[in-house]
C-alpha cells in the first residue's frame, strides 16, 4: 500500500465533518453541501460500538469509526440513537418456559423489551451460537434474540436452556 | 383426511378485515364516524410500541387522514406473551392517540427495513420552504416486515387515487402470516405443521388407512400372536399343575410314595409343556414373517406415493426448502415409519396382550393376589413417564449436539482441499474437540439421568416378589391359594411389569413416528404444480414464435425483478439476452420455462398464452441447456437420450457429433457406456457442456433455451463447443444467454436488460454503434477478459 491510500478509518479531521444539524446527524463535504447520515454496524454482533460505517445519499460510503468512544458526545449519542433504532435485537433476561416437540419449540423469554412467546424451529437449528456462552435464538418469524451471557441468567433458566 | 392447508384465520389481506371495536370507537370519538363505515379503509396491528418495546399498536389509514393508536397500558409488558401463551386478553384496553395525519400533510410514506425491525417513515411536506420532516409512523418486529410494506404502499395509493390499491391475486401472499388454525402459534418456515396442536390421532388413522388392502394380513397377525402369546403361558400352567397335583408337597416327602401315575403324568405335563412352546415359537414366525410382509408392503404404499406426488410438485416447492432437507424427510421420517411399522407395532400388540392375558389369569386365580402384585404399577408407570419425559428432553439435546457436530464434519471433511491450503488443520481440529466435548456433556446428563433411573424402577419391581410371596404365602398358610398357584404367580409378575412399562414408553415412539408420518402427509397434501386450466389448449407442433408482453414477475410480490418486459422472437430467430448479473436474464428462461407464472402481463408462443397450453406439451417442445450441465448417474448415452429413452444408438451418436462430443466419448475405455456420477464429476466442464448441447440436440426441441456457461475452458475446447453451439442453435427459435461474443455477433438481435427491464434492442453492430448500455458492457469486460465473454 502506497502513502497516498487512505487508512481504513476516518481520522480525526476527518470526523470534523460530521455535524449536528438541528438533531439530525450530517456530513459536510468540503464544498459546503451537507448530506444526511446513516450509520451501519460493519459487525453488529461481534462489535456494536466500534467499526461504524457511515453512509450518505444513495448508500455511498462516507467513511468507517474505528470505535465511537473517540467521538465527541452529542455526535456519538446521535449515532448511538440511531443504531437502537435500526438494530432491534431483544437481550433475553430470563427464560421462563420451553417446551419442545419434534421439529418445534415454543420459549416464554422475559427480554430487556418485555415479555414475549415465541415459537421456532427445533434448537439445533433455531439456536446460533456466537460463543461459548452467547446465543442468538431465531424464530420462526426471523425475529431474534440474544443471550449474551448464559451465566448471567438466573439458574432456572439456564436449566431450561441446557433441558436438564 | 388432510391436513387442513394454511391461512391466517382472519381473510386473505389482514389489512382490510374486521376492525376491533375498541379501535372503532376510540375513532368514533376524535371523529372519524362516516368514514368507518367505508370499505376504504386500511387497519393493521403492530407489535411494538415507541420505545422498541412489545406493545400493540394499530395504524388505521382512511383516504383522509392517517391515525396511530397505543394502548395504553403497554407498560404491562405482558402483551407479547399474550397471544401464544393463550393468556386471556385484559378488558378492552384503553387507547391513546399517537398521531392523527391528515393526507394532504404527507409529502409520501414508504417501508424501512431495519434489522430485526421494520417502521413505516412518513415525510411531510414542507412548508415554507424548511426542510422536509421525517417522523416514524410505526414500527414492528421483523414478523411484519412484508405488512408494513403492503401498507406503505397502500397509504400511497389512498394517498394519491382516494382509494386501495388492488389486491394482487397470488398463492404465495407473503404477508399473510402463517399461523396455525387451530392454535393460532406461528408456523415454522415451509411448513404446514404446527407441532403443537397437530392431531396425532389424525395421522395414526390415516397411517392406519394404509393397512385397509391388507386386511386379512392383518387379522391373520393378530390371531397368529395372540396364539403365540397365549401357548407361552404353558409353562407356569405346567410347574403349576405338578406342584399341586403330581410333586409331593414338603410336608408329605417322609410319607410319600410315588406311583407310576405319578411318573407318567410328570412325563406327560412336561411333554405337554414343550409342545406348547413349541407351537408357539411356530406361531411367532408366523406372525414375524406376516408383520415383516405387512410393514414391507405399507412402505413401499407410502414411499412411492411420496416421491411419485415429489416429483409433481412445482419449481418454487423446491426453490423454498433445500434439496437435503427434502431427502432427508422422504429417507428419514419413511425409515422411521418403516421402524414403527415393523417393530413398534409389533412390540405395542405383544404388550398389550401379553398384560391383558396375565391380568385375567391372575385375577382368575385369586384376585387378592392380583390386587397386591397391581401394587406397584402405579408407580412403574408414574416413575417412568417422569423419568422418560425428562429423559427425552436430554436426549433431544443431545441429538442436536449430534446434528450440530455431523453438520461440522460434512462442513470441514467437504472443504478439506481448503482447510489443507490456509493450514487450518489444527483449528478445526481443535472445534471439532469443543463441539465433541458439548456433544459429551450432553450426552453425560443423559446417562446421569439413566443411571438414576434404571436401578429406582429395577427395585420398585423387585418389590412385586416380596409383596407377592407375603401376600401368597399368607393365603397358601390360609389354605385360600395352592402352593402351585403362589408359583404360578411369581412366574406371571415378570410377563407384567415389563410390557407396561414398555407400554409407557411407547408413547414417545408413537409420538415420534407420527411426527414423521405428519411430514410425510405434508407433502402429500401439497397441491401439484400448477395444473393446466380446463381449457388448455394442445398443441403438439409449436412453431416457435414467442412473445413478451408487458411482463412483470417478482419471485416475490414486493420485490419485482422484471419490469414491462416487451419483445417479440420470431420463429426460427435467435436473439441474446444480456445484462449484468441479476439483471433478471435467468429469471426470464424461468418464466418461459413455466416455472414461475407472470404477475402481471402475459407470454405467448404461437399466439397462445403460456398458461393456456397444456404444460406437458410445452415443455416437450422446449428444450434447455444451462449454466450447471447436471448429467445424472447413469451411462453417457442415458443421458444423451434422456428426452427420448431408448433412441437408438446412431440417432445418439449423430447427436454426439453434432456437439463435437462424439470424439472424445469414443476415446473413454467404455465409449457411451461409460458412467458419469452425480453431476457428471468424473469429466471436464468442455466435456459436460457438450454432452449436454448434444442432449438438446437429441431431443430436437422448437424453442431452445440457452444458459451459457461462464466457465472458461482452452481455446480448442472453446472453439468447439461454438461449433457445437452453432449445430444446436441451427433452425430453432432459440432464446439465449450470451456470454461469448460469437453468439451475440451471430444473434439475430440482441436484447440488453439492466435492473429488470429492457435497455436496448438491436443487433450486434447496431448497438455497438449506438455506444449505449451494451457499448459499455463489452469494453469494460473486453478490458479484462482474453477469452471473449461478457456479462456475468
Amino acid at each position: 500500500m502506497n502513502k497516498e491510500t487512505t487508512s481504513t478509518y476516518l481520522s480525526p479531521q476527518q470526523l470534523e465533518s460530521l455535524i449536528l444539524v438541528e438533531d439530525a446527524l450530517m456530513w459536510r463535504s468540503a464544498d459546503g453541501s451537507q448530506q444526511a447520515v446513516e450509520s451501519i454496524c460493519a459487525f453488529p454482533l461481534s462489535y456494536p460500538e466500534r467499526e461504524i460505517v457511515l453512509q450518505g445519499n444513495e448508500e455511498t460510503e462516507l467513511g468507517i469509526i474505528e470505535d465511537l468512544a473517540t467521538l465527541k458526545p452529542e455526535i456519538r449519542q446521535a449515532i448511538q440513537q440511531q443504531l437502537e433504532k435500526r438494530y432491534f435485537l431483544p437481550q433475553v433476561t430470563k427464560i421462563h418456559k420451553m417446551t419442545e416437540r419434534f421439529g418445534s419449540a415454543i420459549w416464554d423469554l422475559e427480554t430487556d423489551r418485555g415479555r414475549v412467546a415465541i415459537s421456532t424451529r427445533q434448537l439445533n437449528e433455531a439456536v446460533r451460537e456466537l460463543g461459548p456462552r452467547r446465543f442468538l435464538i431465531v424464530d420462526v418469524e426471523g425475529n431474534r434474540y440474544e443471550i449474551k451471557e448464559l451465566n448471567d441468567l438466573p439458574p432456572e433458566s439456564q436449566a431450561h436452556f441446557i433441558g436438564r | 383426511m388432510s391436513i387442513p392447508v394454511l391461512k391466517s384465520p382472519k381473510e386473505d389481506d389482514p389489512t382490510t378485515g374486521q376492525m376491533p371495536a375498541f379501535v372503532k370507537d376510540k375513532l368514533a370519538q376524535i371523529g372519524l364516524n362516516g368514514e368507518l363505515e367505508s370499505d376504504q379503509i386500511l387497519h393493521i396491528e403492530t407489535d411494538l410500541d415507541s420505545h422498541g418495546h412489545w406493545g400493540k399498536r394499530y395504524l388505521v389509514a382512511t383516504p383522509t387522514r392517517l391515525i396511530v393508536l397505543s394502548e395504553e397500558n403497554n407498560n404491562d409488558q405482558q402483551n407479547g406473551a399474550k397471544k401464544i401463551l393463550l393468556l386471556k386478553r385484559d378488558e378492552e384496553p384503553e387507547l391513546v392517540i399517537d398521531l392523527d395525519l391528515p393526507l394532504e400533510k404527507i409529502e409520501s410514506a414508504e417501508a424501512k427495513k431495519m434489522v430485526g425491525a421494520s417502521s413505516i417513515e412518513v415525510h411531510l411536506k414542507s412548508n415554507n420552504g424548511a426542510a422536509p420532516h421525517m417522523i416514524e409512523a410505526v414500527r414492528a418486529s421483523a414478523a411484519f416486515d412484508k405488512t408494513l410494506e403492503h401498507t406503505a404502499h397502500q397509504i400511497e395509493h389512498l394517498r394519491q387515487h382516494g382509494v386501495l390499491g388492488a389486491n394482487p391475486q397470488s398463492e404465495d401472499a407473503s404477508w399473510v402470516r402463517d399461523v396455525c388454525p387451530r392454535c393460532g402459534r406461528a408456523l415454522p418456515e415451509g411448513s404446514n405443521l404446527c407441532a403443537f396442536c397437530s392431531n396425532k390421532w389424525m395421522a395414526m388413522a390415516r397411517l392406519l388407512s394404509y393397512l385397509k388392502p391388507y386386511v386379512w394380513l392383518v387379522a391373520a397377525n393378530l390371531f397368529s400372536s395372540l396364539v403365540a402369546i397365549a401357548l407361552s403361558f404353558a409353562p407356569p400352567f405346567a410347574i403349576a399343575y405338578l406342584t399341586d397335583h403330581v410333586l409331593p408337597n414338603p410336608k408329605q416327602i417322609l410319607d410319600f410314595v410315588p406311583t407310576a401315575i405319578d411318573y407318567r403324568l410328570l412325563w406327560i405335563v412336561i411333554l405337554l409343556m414343550l409342545t406348547a412352546q413349541f407351537f408357539s415359537m411356530l406361531a411367532n414366525i408366523i406372525h414375524g414373517r406376516g408383520v415383516a410382509v405387512l410393514g414391507t408392503s405399507v412402505l413401499h404404499d407410502i414411499r412411492t406415493q411420496l416421491y411419485g406426488h415429489l416429483q409433481h410438485l412445482s419449481i418454487s416447492y423446491f426453490d423454498k426448502r433445500e434439496v437435503g432437507s427434502i431427502m432427508t424427510r422422504v429417507q428419514n421420517d419413511v425409515q422411521m415409519l418403516q421402524n414403527f411399522l415393523l417393530d413398534g407395532v409389533e412390540s405395542l400388540i405383544v404388550a398389550t396382550l401379553t398384560v391383558v392375558i396375565v391380568l385375567t389369569l391372575m385375577f382368575s386365580r385369586s384376585w387378592h393376589l392380583a390386587l397386591a402384585v397391581l401394587i406397584p404399577v402405579p408407580f412403574v408407570v408414574a416413575s417412568t413417564k417422569h423419568y422418560w419425559h425428562g429423559l427425552m428432553r436430554l436426549w433431544r439435546r443431545v441429538w442436536h449436539q449430534n446434528s450440530i457436530l455431523g453438520a461440522r464434519l460434512a462442513d470441514t471433511l467437504g472443504g478439506v482441499r481448503v482447510v489443507r491450503a490456509f493450514a487450518q488443520e489444527d483449528r478445526e481440529a481443535q472445534r471439532f474437540i469443543g463441539k465433541s466435548g458439548q456433544l459429551r456433556d450432553a450426552t453425560n446428563l443423559v446417562e446421569i439421568k439413566a443411571a438414576n433411573f434404571y436401578p429406582i424402577l429395577g427395585f420398585i419391581m423387585g418389590i412385586g416378589a416380596p409383596i407377592t410371596w407375603l401376600v401368597g404365602g399368607y393365603e397358601v398358610l390360609q389354605g385360600t391359594l395352592s402352593l402351585g398357584g403362589l408359583l404360578f404367580f411369581t412366574m406371571l409378575l415378570g410377563r407384567l411389569y415389563e410390557p407396561i412399562q414398555q407400554l409407557t414408553r411407547m408413547i414417545n415412539m408413537l409420538t415420534r413416528a407420527m411426527a414423521s408420518a405428519e411430514r410425510v402427509f405434508e407433502v402429500l397434501d401439497t397441491k401439484s404444480e400448477v395444473q393446466d386450466m380446463k381449457n388448455a389448449v394442445s398443441v403438439p407442433r409449436l412453431r416457435g414464435d414467442v412473445e413478451f408482453r408487458h411482463v412483470s414477475f417478482g419471485y416475490d410480490i414486493h420485490n419485482l425483478v422484471l419490469h414491462d418486459v416487451n419483445f417479440k422472437v420470431a420463429e426460427g430467430q435467435m436473439i441474446g439476452l444480456v445484462g449484468h448479473s441479476g439483471a433478471g436474464k435467468s429469471t426470464l428462461i424461468n418464466l418461459l420455462m413455466r416455472f414461475y407464472d407472470v404477475t402481471e402481463g402475459a407470454i405467448l408462443v404461437d399466439g397462445h398464452d403460456l398458461r393456456e397450453i397444456r404444460h406437458t406439451d410445452l415443455r416437450e417442445q422446449i428444450g434447455v441447456v444451462l449454466q450447471e450441465s447436471y448429467l445424472f448417474h447413469g451411462s453417457i448415452y442415458d443421458n444423451i437420450s434422456y428426452a427420448k429413452p431408448g433412441a437408438k444408438p446412431h440417432e445418439v451418436i449423430e447427436a454426439a457429433k453434432a456437439a463435437y462430443a462424439h470424439d472424445f466419448i469414443v476415446g473413454f475405455p467404455d465409449g457411451y457406456d461409460s458412467l458419469v456420477g452425480e453431476r457428471g464429476m468424473r469429466l471436464s466442464g468442455g466435456e459436460r457442456q457438450r454432452i449436454a448441447i448434444a442432449r438438446a440436440i437429441l431431443h430436437n426441441p422448437r424453442i431452445l433455451i440457452l444458459d451459457e456457461a461462464t466457465a472458461s475452458v482452452d481455446t480448442q475446447t472453446e472453439q468447439q463447443i461454438q461449433l457445437a453451439l452453432e449445430n444446436l442453435i441451427r433452425g430453432r427459435t432459440t432464446i439465449a444467454i450470451a456470454h461469448r461474443l460469437s453468439t451475440l455477433r451471430n444473434a439475430d438481435k440482441l436484447i440488453v436488460i439492466d435492473g429488470g427491464k429492457v435497455k436496448e434492442e438491436g443487433t450486434h453492430d447496431e448497438l455497438m454503434a449506438a455506444q449505449g448500455t451494451f457499448y459499455n458492457l463489452v469494453n469494460a469486460q473486453q478490458a479484462l477478459n482474453t477469452i471473449v465473454t461478457i456479462g456475468g
